[in-house]
Formats: structure tokens, C-alpha cells, sequence
């Protein structure tokens, strides 16, 4: 029986001993859209499945999705680059890599939750590619070395 | 050529007027309204949607613009065209809207037995309205692009709000079998 508490708790779990531990936004985002399975379009996560049940997993990664999804919807673009750039920083590839991947194969249009359609996916997705432009442009934005670029996310 | 011009007057006055009236109310209205009214909406009609003032917000932040232009000059035309897009994939999507909450009216309209003359003319002006505005956003785009057209779509909002709340006010006063026939249509329609 799928409950409210239960969910709340559910929910506090992933983002203790999980989400808290990721260092930006854009990166939570990355991680949760990945628990995501491409084929069903169901969330999961066997540790939080173990400690409740399969679904309350799933809701509360699709609860948590949400949540950080609509975080970043809100942003100005300034910042939204921040994020992005947040991101590339802390990747373990070379970030220039990663743009060129991201460019070339758009993955960043699997990253919006189910709840988030039209006009307000586009919208994201747009952000990314601008955003992605943008670094592109000027590498200082996420070098490694130069973090006082921009406001850190 | 005198009837157009006179046509496009009206247009122009209309859409002036609509725009003063609503920043008007809107200067007084509740943020938790439109929210309230589209739960009464969705009880009758699950997947009944109302556009969100936090999508009109972002894609006409005239600070993004700022911000490429400093940044990444190069970039502003590409902005300015992504932004463009949205924002007529913004209007496209209130168009959808504004018919689906028509629909619905209409599904009320039946089912009620005590019509109010003042309420339909009420509607119907809103209807109205709302035309004219979607129709002006997106000449506002064309012509002056999509960072101009954030007040104009904060009053495609607005008026939003207002026909939606007139409609749920026609709602109200239903018993809960017409409630449910309403509900069994729009399952059926929609």
C-alpha cells in the first residue's frame, strides 16, 4: 500500500544518502534522469526498492526528478550556464569532449521528467543548446582552473 | 480599404483596452487563484491544462537577452530565434487550451438549467479577447521579437485566468450527478 509517509521518507532517504552528495542541480538531474529505464520509462533504484518497495522507489525518484527539474526550469540563462558549466567542471571527462558529445547526439533531450511536455521541455532543452553554445564559445566559463567565471552553481 | 482600416482599428483598440483592463486586475489578483480554479476544473475534466506564468517568464526574460549580449554577442540571433520558436510554440499551446476549456463550456452549458445571459456574454467577451491577444502576440514576435512580447502574454494570462474562473463558477452550483454526466462526456470528447 503506497502511502504518503512512507513516500515523504522515501523521498528523504534518496536525497540524504544520494542526491545530497551530488555537488550541482544540473548533475542531480543527469543522475536521476538516468535511473530511468530508456524502454519502459520507469524509474529504479535497488537500494531504496531493497529498504521499501519498488514503487515507492519509483515515486520518489520520479517525485525527486521533478522537483530538481522544475528548479532548473527557473533559472535565468546566466545561471543556467553556471549550472551547465558546474557540471562540465566536475565530470570526470574532458569537458570539451563532452560538449562535443552533447552537440552531436543531444542527450540532454532525455533528461526533462514525463510530467514535462511541450512548450516547457523545449524550453529546457533550448536552454541546454544555448548553453552549450555559449561554452563552446568561451572555455574560462568551466576551466578547471578558473572558477571564479561564473557564479558557481 | 476603409473597412480594414476601421477593422484594424477595432483590433487595435481591443487589444489596447484588454491589455490596460487586465494589468488592471491583475495588480489585485491572487496567485493562489488560478491554481484553485483548475483543481475545480480537473475534477470534472482529468486532463483539462491551463497555461503557466513561470513558461511565459523564462522564455520572454528580456535578462537572457542581456546576458548574451555581453557574453556572446554572436549568439543573440540565435537566441533571438529559439526564443521566437518558443514563444509561438507557447501560443499554439494556449490555442489548444482555450478550445479545450470552450468544449468544456460547452459539456456545462448542456447539462445547466439556469444560464446566466450577463455570465455567457461574460465568456464570450473573454473569448473573444483572448483571440485578439494571441493574435497580437504573435504579430508582436514578427514585428518586434520575442522579448517584447512578455507583457502581452501576461495578458493572454490573465484573461486565462479570468475565463477559466468564470467557467468553474458555472461549475459550482451543480449537483453531483450533473457533475458526474459533465465528467462521462468529457471522458467520451476528450
Amino acid at each position: 500500500m503506497l502511502n504518503d509517509a512512507t513516500l515523504l521518507r522515501a523521498i528523504e532517504d534518496l536525497q540524504a544518502r544520494t542526491l545530497q552528495h551530488i555537488p550541482s542541480d544540473f548533475a542531480r538531474l543527469v543522475y536521476l534522469a538516468s535511473t530511468r529505464d530508456y524502454n519502459t520509462g520507469l524509474y529504479s533504484h535497488d537500494g531504496l526498492a531493497y529498504k521499501f518497495s519498488k514503487e515507492m522507489a519509483e515515486m520518489a525518484l520520479e517525485t525527486c526528478h521533478e522537483e530538481v527539474f522544475e528548479k532548473l526550469a527557473g533559472v535565468q540563462l546566466e545561471q543556467f550556464v553556471g549550472e551547465l558549466a558546474g557540471y562540465l567542471r566536475n565530470t570526470q571527462e574532458n569537458p570539451r569532449t563532452v560538449i562535443d558529445s552533447w552537440k552531436t547526439f543531444a542527450p540532454y533531450q532525455l533528461l526533462a521528467p514525463r510530467a514535462c511536455r511541450g512548450t516547457a521541455k523545449e524550453f529546457f532543452i533550448s536552454n541546454v543548446r544555448i548553453s552549450l553554445a555559449v561554452l563552446e564559445a568561451d572555455p574560462g566559463l568551466y576551466d578547471r582552473s578558473d572558477t571564479t567565471a561564473l557564479p558557481r552553481p | 480599404m476603409t473597412l480594414l482600416l476601421t477593422l484594424l482599428c477595432i483590433v487595435c483598440v481591443l487589444t489596447i483596452g484588454g491589455v490596460a483592463f487586465l494589468s488592471k486586475a491583475r495588480e489585485g489578483s491572487s496567485s493562489a487563484a488560478p491554481r484553485q480554479t483548475q483543481a475545480e476544473l480537473q475534477a470534472i475534466a482529468h486532463n483539462l491544462e491551463l497555461p503557466k506564468a513561470s513558461i511565459v517568464a523564462g522564455i520572454s526574460d528580456s535578462r537572457d537577452l542581456d546576458f548574451i549580449t555581453a557574453r556572446a554577442p554572436h549568439l543573440r540571433r540565435m537566441l533571438i530565434r529559439e526564443r521566437s520558436q518558443l514563444v509561438r510554440g507557447w501560443l499554439r499551446e494556449n490555442r489548444v487550451y482555450l478550445n479545450q476549456l470552450l468544449r468544456l463550456h460547452r459539456l456545462i452549458e448542456r447539462t445547466s438549467e439556469n444560464l446566466s445571459v450577463a455570465v455567457e456574454l461574460r465568456i464570450a467577451a473573454t473569448y473573444l479577447l483572448l483571440q485578439v491577444l494571441l493574435l497580437a502576440a504573435d504579430a508582436v514576435v514578427a514585428v518586434a521579437g520575442p522579448f517584447r512580447a512578455r507583457a502581452i502574454g501576461f495578458s493572454t494570462l490573465e484573461a486565462f485566468n479570468q475565463l477559466s474562473a468564470t467557467i468553474a463558477a458555472t461549475v459550482a452550483p451543480l449537483d453531483a450527478t450533473k457533475k458526474a454526466a459533465i465528467r462521462a462526456s468529457w471522458a467520451r470528447v476528450s
